[in-house]
């Protein structure tokens, strides 16, 4: 696992690599608070991933939470790795609509995971 | 996929059957003969699931349990615990331990890799 | 692999029993040294665990009682005191006997410590016993019935993750199982504050549409299912036709999720339910999507259901079936009748339009028999039942092996078929099979096996019966058959031929031979169940290894192929499964056999029937006639007659009520000209004659 941090004007952008599993959770959410904290906007990119599993996908939609509650944007970039689709894809996670707390309409299962 | 599998039993003859039957599956095996060498090789090295009897001398096997949830790369391995149908207490133990699940002797090597490939996924 | 295994449990069962010897003599010495009782439970432990699961059942159920009342020594509710360790090492030396194979002179030693280790149980005296542990379940229970759909709610404990479990592993493992949704339900995720990330947060609505049962899906759980909350209902069981789930309003009341009032407020507002429901905060949009799955999967789990029927078969009244036979039957006679009148005329494009109808007809008959042919796996599966039920109670264990289900034989073969086989399992259970104590003093698995058998070959089905059972005792049936008087004590027959024996009215009437031949009354019926379907029957078997019963079978009942033969101006068909070959038989052989109806045919003394006197037909036989030579369950009988025309395809007609029960005969058919044959029961005329043989 191995994080960077890059600021590009405003939106704050985190790479992730390794294995997004378990083993790394803590540091993972201490990643994800940390940008948050940074920034109003957060693109989450991803680069030579090798496991992930369900808490990274819980993560994911804590962060998304967290992002819409404090008027911030989530957004995850494309490609994805091919682990994490699967892993979203498995554990069902692929939404139609948003839950009640996407008021941005910006729920981060609808698109990309097929 | 190169899966390593140590399976922890004082039985000589289960060792070898529990060893055999999960080579001949593609897996790779370590043997220990109780709790307390399982731990010794353990150090170093990492394993992706533990098969363990209970009944062991120096270290059994609910002691072997409580010690590797403790150790942060053990924390989340499977572990599965061999019982005979007289242990039901034991087995409660076990899972407290933070056993994933168990196998009961006597059971076929089909048993063994079908429990093995549950849990390993 | 398996023997390697069992010698390496001897060795270390040595090993362990020396070792046990040597604490158990310390223990006497020092009867509280804590060490010491822990060395002799875990030694008796592994021995006995060790060795139920390479084969030695014995030696575990015996094991366990000397285990169980270490166990409450090291809990300190029972006392090291010399009669307990005289018994433990009488048990050793048992222990020790057993590996060794050899039974010891007194057997009554092991009750004896059995009842020792009993006695020393506080309490309830001799009550601990619990057998070797239960066979683990077979393959038999993966029986797949209808694919239904299940929506199963599975929550799991937040800390799951602590006991090394995955719940994407167990997802996984369901996908495996059928067709499979899922719906993850992400309501309970905190805030990134406040999450702990080794937790667990989330469950799942899962849909399964699979035909592996409740059972397999709870398997799939079976670890988890203690900490989890877990809900599995069946939501369609296979069999709707129509392909209108329920509405989106209707399967979140039948969840619970939404009340019943509140859809019908809903409804009234006309609003797109869905909608709706999220917008008033009704329900979850987790929960809503969760609906539309459970509405999509069964939807589809229906329409496919649909279209595999619409696609692969309709459904026809068997009746319709039989008439449509019974019509190509009269066409094949028709067409022969063509055929041979094509030939009388010799015109060269009638011969053309009659081999143009010679050939559809055969296609035509064979597509019209195959319509009526079924898999036999539809009657086996019952037989799973059977077996499972019987077993428990007749006290056996017992497991039943199927194979070639995909076998095809004529409906009409099958539903007669059903009768004999439930009969001949019985036998096999009932005095084939041991007891589980018996056969593990045999040396033999606790659990019997029995195999029934379908396989093709050429025009007949081969089913077959096995058991490793006690098997027939030769001896036995041999006794019985000089005691009624139909085997001249000195005779040497064959096996088969003895065995065959079983199979006649009257022999196996008395209970007490019953016993000792390990066969059940009633052979004599599935015999003639078998040969009124033109079949035969066959036993053989190895005392003390099991009996092998092999049932051979024509595909189908309705044509057979049959040899053609003359008496006087009158026609009969021999079916061609029972006849072996056909040769002369002269005046002056008949009159060297000195008023014996005795052939000789390649140096074998064959009997034979002389129809013509059978039958009662007037008129003198030819100087040369002719012996159709028939050979069923071993022995050949020949059938005399004036003439051998040759082979024919042989439509069955059965007879009318007044002619159906004529002896040694067993229906008719009509040849190309019209004329009637009638169907020889080769297997009814060659009985009268067995009898006689003797005399």
């Amino acid at each position: 696992m191995d994080m960077k941090k890059k600021v590009a004007s405003k939106t704050e952008v985190v790479t992730f690599s390794g294995d997004l599993t378990i083993e790394n959770a803590q540091e993972l959410q201490k990643i994800l608070l940390a940008a948050m904290d940074n920034a109003a906007e957060l693109l989450l990119t991803f680069e030579n991933v090798t496991a992930t599993d369900l808490t990274f996908v819980q993560l994911l939609c804590s962060a998304h939470r967290t992002a819409v509650r404090s008027d911030k944007i989530m957004k995850l970039a494309s490609p994805r790795p091919e682990v994490l689709m699967a892993a979203v894809r498995e554990t069902g996670f692929i939404r139609e609509k948003g839950c009640i707390l996407d008021t941005q309409a910006s729920c981060i299962w609808k698109e990309g995971w097929q | 996929m190169g899966k390593v599998i140590m399976t922890v039993d004082d039985s000589a003859s289960v060792r070898q059957m529990v060893s055999f039957t999960l080579q001949a599956a593609g897996y790779e095996v370590i043997t220990a003969v109780d709790g307390r060498d399982a731990l010794g090789k353990l150090n170093g090295q990492p394993v992706h699931l533990v098969i363990t009897d209970l009944n062991m001398p120096n270290l059994d096997g609910i002691g072997l349990i409580r010690q590797l949830r403790a150790d942060a790369r053990c924390k989340f391995i499977p572990i599965i615990m061999l019982t005979t149908e007289s242990q039901v207490e034991k087995k409660q133990e076990g899972k407290a331990a933070g056993a994933t699940g168990w196998i009961v002797k006597p059971f076929q090597p089909e048993q063994l890799v079908a429990v093995v490939k549950k849990v390993l996924g | 692999m398996k023997d390697k295994n069992r010698e390496a449990y001897k060795e270390e069962a040595y090993e362990l029993l020396a070792e046990l010897e040597e604490s158990l003599l310390a223990l006497e010495a020092s009867p509280e040294d804590e060490e010491l009782i822990g060395r002799v439970f875990r030694a008796m432990h592994t021995i006995k665990g060790s060795g139920a699961m390479f084969g030695f059942e014995d030696i575990a159920s015996f094991t366990h009682e000397v285990e169980t009342v270490f166990d409450l020594v090291r809990d300190g509710q029972v006392r090291v005191t010399k009669d307990l360790v005289d018994l433990s090492l009488a048990a050793r030396d048992e222990i020790r006997a057993m590996l060794e194979g050899d039974e010891p002179e007194d057997v009554h030693q092991r009750p004896g410590i059995i009842a020792g280790f009993r006695g020393l149980i506080p309490g309830a005296a001799g009550e601990a016993g619990s057998g070797p542990a239960p066979a683990p379940p077979g393959e038999e229970d993966s029986w797949a019935g209808a694919p239904a759909t299940y929506r199963i709610r599975f929550r799991p404990a937040a800390d799951i993750f602590l006991s090394g479990a995955n719940p994407c592993h167990l997802l996984n493992e369901l996908r495996q199982l059928g067709d499979f949704n899922v719906v993850a339900q992400t309501e309970a995720i905190p805030f990134l504050a406040d999450i702990n990330p080794e937790r667990c947060y989330t469950s799942w609505d899962l849909f399964l549409t699979t035909s592996r049962g409740f059972d397999a899906i709870a398997d799939v759980f079976i670890f988890v299912a203690d900490d989890s909350e877990l809900d599995i209902q069946m939501i369609d069981d296979g069999t709707a036709d129509r392909g209108d789930y329920k509405k989106l309003g209707e399967i979140l009341v039948a969840r619970g999720d939404l009340d019943e009032d509140s859809l019908t407020r809903l409804l009234a507002q006309r609003q797109l339910i869905g909608e709706a429901l999220i917008s008033t905060g009704l329900v979850s949009g987790d929960k809503v999507e969760s609906a539309l799955v459970e509405q999509r999967h069964v939807r589809a789990a229906q329409k496919k259901r649909q279209e595999n029927e619409g696609a692969a078969s309709i459904r026809v009244p068997s009746a319709k079936l039989d008439k449509l036979v019974d019509l190509v039957g009269e066409l094949v006679t028709v067409q022969a009748r063509l055929s041979q009148t094509a030939i009388n005329f010799q015109d060269s494009q009638l011969t053309a339009i009659a081999e143009e109808v010679e050939r559809l007809t055969g296609d035509l008959r064979d597509n019209a028999l195959n319509m009526r042919m079924l898999p036999i796996g539809t009657i086996f599966s019952k037989f799973q039942r059977l077996v499972r039920d019987l077993s428990g109670e007749l006290g056996r264990q017992v497991g039943l092996i199927t194979a070639g289900a995909e076998t095809e034989l004529d409906k009409t073969v099958l539903e007669r078929l059903n009768d004999p086989l439930v009969h001949l399992l019985r036998n096999s259970l009932d005095h084939g099979i041991e007891s589980p104590e018996v056969r593990v003093q045999l040396g033999k698995p606790a659990r019997g096996k029995i195999s029934l058998t379908a396989s093709h070959a050429g025009a007949q089905v081969i089913i077959r019966v096995q058991d490793d059972g006690r098997g027939l005792d030769q001896e036995a049936i041999r006794a019985k058959a000089v005691q009624l008087g139909w085997l001249a004590p000195e005779v040497e027959i064959s096996d088969k031929e003895l065995f065959s024996f079983i199979m006649s009215p009257g022999f196996s009437t008395a209970r007490e031979v019953t016993s000792v031949s390990g066969r059940g009354v009633g052979m004599d019926v599935v015999k003639k169940a078998i040969e009124a379907l033109q079949g035969s029957i066959e036993i053989d078997s190895q005392k003390g290894v099991g009996t092998s019963i092999t049932i051979k079978l024509p595909l189908t009942l309705a044509i057979i192929e049959g040899l053609l033969v003359t008496i006087e101006e009158d026609y009969f068909v021999v079916p061609l499964s029972v006849v072996t070959e056909c040769v002369e038989l002269t005046r002056e052989d008949v009159a060297r056999a000195h008023g014996h109806k005795m052939a000789r045919v390649r140096d074998e003394i064959v009997p034979y029937v002389h129809l013509r006197e059978r039958f009662a037909m007037e008129g003198l036989p030819p100087a040369i006639e002719q012996i159709v030579i028939t050979e069923m369950n071993g022995s050949k009988v020949g059938l005399v007659v004036d003439q051998v025309i040759g082979e024919q395809q042989t439509v069955i007609k059965s007879l009318g009520r007044v002619y159906r029960h004529v002896a040694g005969i067993s229906g008719a058919t009509l040849l190309g000209d019209g004329t009637v044959a009638l169907i020889l029961d080769a297997a009814q005329l060659v009985q009268g004659q067995a009898g006689e043989l003797l005399n």
